[in-house]
């Protein structure tokens, strides 16, 4: 084990601090041999010091790799000299060199070369670098793996490192920013609800564009993807951008993320653990309305109305004199920080024959809210993936994976803490601000109270993955093997809802009296639980041939694979308990009236038939074709097998000769074109359905009804995405500076949507989905990277810009709509609204511009776009109001020296609308943001910024006004970690520990809408209302032994 | 070592052999693999053929009768003179606003009303049934009932939309996507009330073997529906030329009906809860645990302010002086502010001498106590409809309260009225809503249970036909036909029902009217009768478009009261409610219909024509 390989370090750590120390302060150019770093960078730039000019001298270092181990044979020369020497079996090296010029030459098999100009020092520490790293790395994609050189498709891959380099529970999360082309929002922040969005270029239908999750083959072996996996146990995750999707089929169209757990490797077991704890506060504080700001805005608005105020003098006076006290629902429920935690164990090891990773981990999460215990998070991961050479043509895996979810939430659901935003501040949270004291809040919900309930909600879900698999290589001829799976995946969910009344106080008669009252019912009282259980099961055969003849590559398999679901569920409850004492079902109500349950169970099926041939000629022309042929259940017998082929052309022009070596160390043009199919929809919606529906009272009991679920549509099939993307790879200065570039065009048809536009109301049709939407979307997206190691500084920069943008091409629309109000033509998300052209400020501007009924002052002015003289609906035009961001970047810088190591990720997205809420009332849940407070039209404020609050009629209709693009960036995430010295290590026994403190969404680099106070701009919550987004500051360890 | 291998080699080769052969299964046995059914849902062949399976389908539609129907619950009765709409908390608040203000357009037509869609919904599921049912095996004796009550159901649906908008396309076919043509012209109002009036007959000839159930529709009801339906015909809105022939006919239907055995039921106080009053109730709902009233339940939508309950209707002044002295007099003249000399009414003793009805259908100042179910807080409490009875947390004067702790339990006392605005604004209780007039409406609150649960099963009965309604309609019938006598002894028949026992009413001509509409109005309210009939009386004009009067301010001393005393002496301010909407006048005959949806009009490819003055 890697014990062996210890050097003894404890000198040498003295010597890397005396390093650090000098070469800081000396700025020593310690540069690889390259003709193209920068000039004033260049390896002969006179050093200053005083050890320049020592003749003769010994020359002491270590070389290490890419991630800081240790390389033994490496070779030394001096350049212009036949002196030369081998580093050990720590890496160590010793040298004599003539004098500060001496050049010393690193060289190893698999590395880049580098040289170094002796100068001054007497110890130099080297790190290699791969050669080529980007290009050998091996990619997974579709039913196999393809060398990163040979791909002919835009696929982007990330290691489970660099995943691991964020501190998110929920890994669709850790994602965020790392991968070009792959949107990823998150909307909530609340434990177990927090899963971002991930959308592969955006969305291309109006329908769900959701990527198709594959876990080590397994297609949908995870009800939550891949958001509850834990980040120790994944090797990479890569995601199928383009049309070489389509080896997935009908599923395809979202793109497919494809997740690869970790293995075994010969070798002695190592152990790794790590553990991280991190503390969460708000990323942004949402500024409601003071309780001045509240009173003052409504009372104008009733002022411009003419009718009496909302509040009289005397309740002003007494928040103003200090009778009352006013509270800010914000700070009184926020409380900061919450904790969560991660702990992970895994082993690796084997010998030839049997090779294993094992793994456990936790993950815990809370709540955000003052005093909340209930609000909690906890997850357990179990796998176990075991490879065994049974002979040296068959190979047989077992891989078992369990997962377990636990999510609970006060009851009402972790959502309440929304209450916050609108809450009046007339209202006191806290009675007297004694948190002792959670008051009654907007209709008996103050979320704080709530927490006293012994109600709650529970969340469990069990995920158990078995798969068993086999690969054997036919003897009988070279490159031919079967290889297949069998997978079962079971999903169990177990929910229980618990709902009592809860306490809360009020200020009593006497002065300083606090009388607690029970809550009236809010929801029933009761206990219901929901079991949900799921099975699916997939097989898979693929024939897989490989050869090479001459210049000839060729890959080619065909395949077989079906999948057959089933679930069932039931739920039971009971209402009146007596006493929360005992939750569970028997303690309930014995009157049968309050007994109640149902169940039910849906099967499914796919099968699938699908091959691929790559071909490669000199390592320069490269062809891919692959076709996939998809039955499943979702569609009537007839039509239920589509068709989904894929083609895909690559050139290395860098291996022409006519292209420049010296320039170009990689460059690379790929073209593919596919169809891809979508068919997330309700299965059997050809066949007419009927089921149990409200009925009627007979003789004072009930009777049954029943009533049709839908309209058969007989000829509903899956959408097609037809997608073409031309990419460009180059790499410069031997691949440490590299590009990518790829442009794409999708043509989704067959969109499902109702023809509720053109189907009148009177033939009382239910209307079904019908494939008749069209929609166009395209974009970009370009990564590039860069990396350089100074001397033991290690550099590597990664940038990424995504840019997609849609249009609906066809959209079941109202026949004579004016041409402005088409859907088609503008973006998925468009909406009707208004054009508002200023605020009617006087009278006179009512009879100045065409007018609404009831038009008035303080009202927003709308456009004429009919020009008839009036405004109605047909003035209304198309606006482009989606919350999907359409531009996004992410950009990691990541140093590392010595035993440091520092990762720090930008991010930020534009595109994305937000729209402002400017509603307000005097009920309790009635507050909005101090900005509408402060800036609304009154009699007081004629110039104000915002028309008037609560508008009435026309008035009040939507208006473009109210939506601003939301442009921010972020520090996303920064990482600064520690290797401990590995001398002080080995007396521990221990090979590695690493400590790191790290942080994400640390502050917002620039955020547009930061005026507004509506909180974090990437949740694009109205009103600020909602569970906010979370900053993390974690700190952690992993040891490895 | 070698035997070792050998035996690798061997394990291998059968594991190959038998993972192939499992795969050859998995493909071979699996042919029907993609031969699946949706598992929990029924097919159309089990629906139709199955008599139990039929009747539930049958059951299904009976929802299309709407208990109070919209705008939201509360009915139309904020569109009139009876009631005012809460704003904030009236989830048809806009297009009531827009409908009072004269502005209620094609565009804006769903804020008030989404009935076009919905009741054209249920007259599909009703047109399927009848293509179904047409060769059903299933035995006459068990169709036929149902094809009765689908006449039925099926003539409820057009009615409602005629009311609404005049003609509309009669359907009678089930269409299907692949129809390609859906343009549809209207048909005239009386081509569609000739429809009905057919469907009703024919469920009248449907139904005439089948005994009568609560909750089910029946020959009675048909015949009852019918007679409503040929009164709305002879109707002033829909008889322009007042032809004699149509009032007539009306009269013949409606005689039937009261020919029938039914009874006005002596407590009219109990028709409104469970269970139905067979006696009088010819069809109506009630409600099971199973099918408790929607949401909340109509406690939260009547009950007073001062809880979180929306109320979201009250009654207006105008209302509450249609309530005659229990001498048979009104308390104002017809201005509505002068006092009737002949009443005995005094306004600062407004509640004393009442119709009993008032007592059961106005929840008014003082009026009570009533037990009040809401956690805690549960009580009996009189309504305190009047300005700080209980303002100050150390109740401080000039507001001092001797009642403060409830005697019952020793609670402190709520606030449940008026006052609850001072509560509110202490930030002590969430909702107070702006619009008050100081009065509640009472018959469709259950203060059996609290003002809102979930857990709760009300005992709330809906009244969609019921005997009083036919007395009072053939009185309208018979003041048409100039039989002013006959008219009055089928209004004084409704007065004389035990529990109310008013004094004859002897007044002619246009007070007789007058006095009937007044009757009707009270009788009738949240039964979801005053907006069509002031409709199809073209009676808006001094109805509708009124000023909002109430209780601008109650006063309350307690003076000279006992420990026991729920009440001191309440003193009343009447005037116009400044929080009310401003009601512009009427717009004109063209509104006594209701604009049909533009969105309907274009899909149609105008083939539907909007009713005039909308376009």
């Amino acid at each position: 084990m890697k014990l062996t390989l210890l050097p003894r370090v404890w000198y040498k750590a003295k010597y890397t601090l005396c390093w650090i120390t000098l070469q800081s302060f000396l700025c020593t150019p310690v540069w690889a041999s390259d003709k193209h770093s920068p000039p004033g960078l260049a390896p002969d730039t006179p050093v200053k010091g005083k050890a320049i000019g020592i003749a003769e001298r010994v020359i002491k270092g270590q070389i290490t790799g890419e991630k800081g181990e240790p390389l033994p044979g490496v070779s030394v020369s001096e350049k212009g000299t036949s002196n030369g020497a081998v580093s050990d079996k720590d890496g160590h090296y010793s040298i004599k060199v003539k004098d500060a010029n001496s050049i010393l030459v690193f060289s190893f098999i698999g590395y880049l070369a580098k040289e170094v100009k002796a100068g001054a020092l007497s110890v130099i520490d080297v790190k290699l670098e791969t050669l080529s790293k980007n290009l050998n790395e091996t990619v997974v994609v579709g039913y196999g793996t393809q060398k990163k050189k040979e791909l002919t498709n835009a696929v982007v891959q990330i290691s489970g490192a660099d995943i691991k380099k964020s501190t998110a529970v929920s890994m669709s999360n850790s994602l965020s920013g790392k991968l070009a082309g792959v949107f990823i929002n998150q909307r909530s922040a609340a434990p177990g609800f927090d899963d971002a969005e991930i959308l592969v270029r955006g969305p291309k239908t109006y329908r769900n564009s959701s990527a198709l999750i594959v876990i080590d083959g397994v297609a949908n072996a995870d009800p939550d993807g891949l958001n509850r996996l834990d980040p120790n146990d994944i090797e990479s995750i890569s995601v199928l951008k383009d049309a070489s999707a389509a080896v997935y089929g009908a599923q395809s169209a979202g793109g497919v993320i494809l997740v690869t757990t970790k293995r075994g490797k010969s070798g002695k077991p190592t152990f790794d653990f790590s553990t991280t704890h991190s503390y969460q506060s708000p990323t942004m504080r949402v500024k409601s309305a003071d309780v001045f700001e509240y009173m003052n805005v409504l009372n104008e608005r009733r002022a411009l109305e003419g009718t009496p105020p909302d509040f009289p003098d005397e309740t002003i006076n007494a928040f103003k004199n200090g009778t009352r006290r006013p509270e800010d629902w914000y700070k009184a429920l926020v409380a900061p920080p919450a904790k969560q935690s991660r702990q992970s164990l895994t082993m690796r090891g084997g010998s030839d024959k049997v090779r294993y990773f094992l793994s456990a981990g936790t993950a815990g999460q809370g709540g955000i809210l003052r005093g909340d215990d209930k609000t909690k998070l906890r997850q357990y991961n179990v796998r176990s993936n075991v490879d065994v050479s049974v002979t040296d043509d068959l190979e047989v895996g077992l891989d078992l994976a369990y997962r377990e979810k636990n999510t609970q939430t006060p009851q009402g659901g972790s959502g309440e803490i929304a209450a916050f935003a609108n809450t009046s501040p007339l209202q006191e949270a806290y009675i007297g601000g004694d948190y002792r004291y959670p008051g009654e809040g907007w209709s008996q919900l103050n979320p704080a109270a709530r927490l006293l309930s012994p109600g709650y909600r529970r969340y469990k879900a069990e995920v158990t993955n078995g798969t068993i698999r086999f690969k054997y290589n036919i003897p009988f001829l070279k490159g031919l093997s079967l290889d297949g799976f069998a997978s079962v995946v079971k999903t169990l969910n177990y929910d229980k809802t618990f709902n009592y009344t809860w306490f809360y106080y009020e200020r009593g008669v006497n002065p300083g009296e606090i009388v607690k009252k029970t809550s009236r019912s809010v929801e029933d009282i009761g206990l219901r639980e929901d079991f949900r259980q799921s099975q699916s099961v997939t097989g898979n055969l693929k024939l897989s041939y490989s050869t090479i003849i001459k210049d000839h590559k060729i890959n080619a398999f065909v395949s077989y694979e079906q999948m057959a679901y089933k679930d069932h569920f039931f739920w039971t409850s009971r209402l009146g308990y007596a006493s929360p004492l005992i939750d569970q079902i028997s303690a309930g109500s014995t009157d049968r009236q309050n007994w109640n349950n149902d169940g039910g169970a849906t099967e499914a099926a796919r099968r699938n038939y699908f091959g691929r041939v790559s071909y490669e000629y000199k390592g320069k022309y490269m062809l891919g074709f692959s076709a996939r042929y998809d039955g499943s259940t979702i569609f009537p017998k007839e039509s239920r097998f589509g068709f989904f082929p894929q083609a895909s052309a690559g050139w290395v022009l860098s291996q022409e000769s006519f292209i420049p070596k010296n320039i170009f160390s990689n460059l690379k043009i790929r073209a593919s074109w596919g169809q891809l199919g979508n068919d997330r929809v309700d299965p059997f919606q050809y066949m007419g359905a009927y089921g149990y529906a409200p009925g009627w009272v007979v003789n004072g009991s009930d009777a049954q009804g029943i009533a049709p679920t839908r309209t058969p549509n007989p000829r509903i099939t899956w959408e097609v995405s037809e997608t073409t993307d031309l990419g460009l790879e180059t790499g410069f200065l031997n691949n440490r500076l590299t590009f990518e570039f790829d442009v794409y065009n999708t043509e989704t048809s067959h969109i499902l949507g109702k023809r509720q536009a053109s189907i009148p109301g009177y033939t009382g049709l239910s209307l079904p989905d019908e494939n008749i939407g069209k929609m166009n979307s395209k974009g970009f997206d370009v990564q590039a990277g860069y990396r350089q190691n100074f001397g033991r500084l290690g550099f590597r920069v990664n940038g990424n810009v995504s840019y997609s943008k849609n249009k609906i091409i066809f959209f079941d629309e109202t026949p004579q709509a004016q041409p402005y109000q088409k859907l088609e033509g503008n973006p998925l998300g468009s909406i009707l609204v208004y054009k508002a052209i200023g605020i009617y400020r006087s009278e006179s501007d009512i009879s100045k511009y065409p007018s609404y009924a009831d038009a008035r002052t303080g009202g927003l002015i709308f456009a004429d776009l009919n020009n008839d003289g009036k405004i109605d609906v047909n003035d209304q035009y198309r606006y482009d109001a989606t919350a999907f961001p359409k531009t996004q970047f992410g950009l990691t810088i990541g140093f590392d020296y010595g035993n440091f190591d520092l990762t720090v990720l930008l991010q930020g997205q534009t595109g994305a609308k937000w729209r402002l809420s400017n509603g307000f009332n005097s009920g309790a849940g009635g507050n909005g943001l101090e900005y509408v407070a402060l800036n609304s039209y009154s009699l007081k404020n004629t110039n104000a910024v915002l028309p008037m609050i609560a508008p009435n009629g026309v008035a009040a209709s939507d208006a473009d006004f109210y939506y601003h693009k939301a442009v921010w960036a972020r520090l996303k995430s920064a990482e600064l970690g520690y290797n401990l010295p590995k001398n002080i290590l080995q007396k521990a026994k221990i090979a590695g520990l690493r400590v790191y403190v790290s942080g994400e969404n640390i502050f917002m680099l620039f955020n547009n809408l930061k005026k507004y106070g509506a909180g974090d701009p990437e949740f694009v919550l109205g009103n600020g209302g909602g569970y906010p987004n979370m900053r993390n500051l974690s700190f952690g360890a992993n040891l490895t032994f | 070592m070698k035997s070792l291998k050998f035996l690798h080699k061997q394990a291998a080769k059968i594991s190959i052999i038998l993972l192939a052969g499992v795969a050859v299964n998995t493909i071979s046995c699996n042919r029907d693999l993609l031969d699946k059914k949706p598992l929990d849902k029924l097919t159309d062949d089990a629906v139709f053929s199955d008599a139990t399976f039929l009747q539930n389908y049958v059951y299904g539609v009976y929802n299309g009768m709407k208990p109070i129907w919209y705008p939201g619950t509360g009915g139309f009765e904020t569109l009139t003179d009876v009631a005012v709409s809460q704003p904030e908390t009236h989830d048809k608040a806009a297009g009531i606003r827009q409908y009072l203000e004269g502005t209620i357009s094609a565009d804006n037509i769903n804020d008030l009303t989404g009935i076009w869609n919905e009741e054209y919904g249920y007259i599909r599921k009703a047109n399927v049934f009848f293509e179904k049912t047409a060769t059903s095996a299933i035995d006459a004796t068990k169709l036929d009932p149902m094809k009765g009550e689908m006449h039925f159901l099926r003539a409820w649906m057009y009615f409602e939309l005629t009311k609404t908008f005049g003609g509309v396309p009669i359907i009678t076919k089930s269409y299907n996507l692949d129809d390609t043509n859906f343009d549809v012209p209207r048909n005239t109002y009386d081509e569609c009330t000739k429809f009905i009036l057919d469907e009703c007959e024919q469920a009248i000839t449907l139904l005439k073997d089948v005994a009568p159930a609560g909750g089910k529709i029946t020959k009675a009801a048909a015949m009852a529906f019918k007679a409503r339906v040929l009164l709305y015909m002879a109707s002033p809105l829909n008889n322009p030329s007042n032809d004699r022939a149509k009032w007539q006919a009306a009269e013949a239907a409606t005689k039937a009906v009261l020919d029938l055995s039914f009874t006005l039921h002596p407590t009219h106080d109990d028709l409104f809860t469970r269970p139905l009053k067979t006696d009088e109730i010819i069809l109506g709902k009630s409600f099971t645990p199973g099918t408790r009233v929607p949401d909340w339940g109509f406690n939260y939508d009547y009950w007073p302010s001062g809880f979180d309950a929306r109320q979201r209707i009250m009654p207006t002044q105008t209302f509450v002086n249609m309530f005659q002295m229990t001498n048979g007099q009104y308390p104002y003249l017809a201005d509505g502010v002068t006092v009737n000399p002949a009443s005995g009414y005094d306004p600062q003793q407004p509640n004393k001498n009442r119709d009993p009805r008032y007592y059961s259908d106005i929840i008014y100042p003082g009026a009570g106590p009533f037990t009040i179910n809401d956690g805690a807080k549960s009580t009996v409490r009189t309504y305190e409809y009047w300005e700080d009875a209980n303002p100050n947390p150390d109740n401080a004067a000039p507001y001092a309260n001797p009642h403060k702790v409830d005697p019952k339990n020793g609670q402190n006392l709520y606030d449940f009225g008026r006052d609850s605005k001072t509560y509110w604004v202490k930030g002590l209780t969430p909702f107070h809503w702006r619009v008050q007039t100081g009065y509640t409406f009472r018959r469709l609150c259950d203060f059996n249970g609290p003002r809102a649960s979930f857990d709760y099963d009300y005992s709330q009965a809906i009244v969609f036909l019921r005997l009083a309604e036919f007395y009072l309609n053939y009185a309208e019938i018979q003041m048409a036909l100039g039989n002013e006598a006959l008219a009055r002894e089928y209004i004084n028949k409704v007065r004389k029902r035990p529990s109310v026992n008013m004094p004859d009413i002897t007044s002619t001509g246009a007070a007789l009217v007058k006095e009937y509409r007044n009757e009707r109005a009270i009788e009738l309210h949240l039964e979801d009768h005053r907006f069509f009939d002031l409709m199809r009386w073209k009676a808006a004009p001094g109805n509708i478009d009124i000023p909002i009067r109430g209780l601008t301010s109650v006063k309350m001393d307690w003076t000279g009261t006992q420990a026991s005393d729920l009440l001191g002496t309440l003193s009343y301010a009447y005037g116009v409610i400044a929080t009310a909407e401003v009601r512009k006048p009427w717009k004109g005959d063209y509104y006594y219909l209701l604009p049909i949806p533009r969105e309907e009009i274009k899909k149609s490819h105008n083939a539907i024509k909007q009713n005039p003055g909308f376009e």
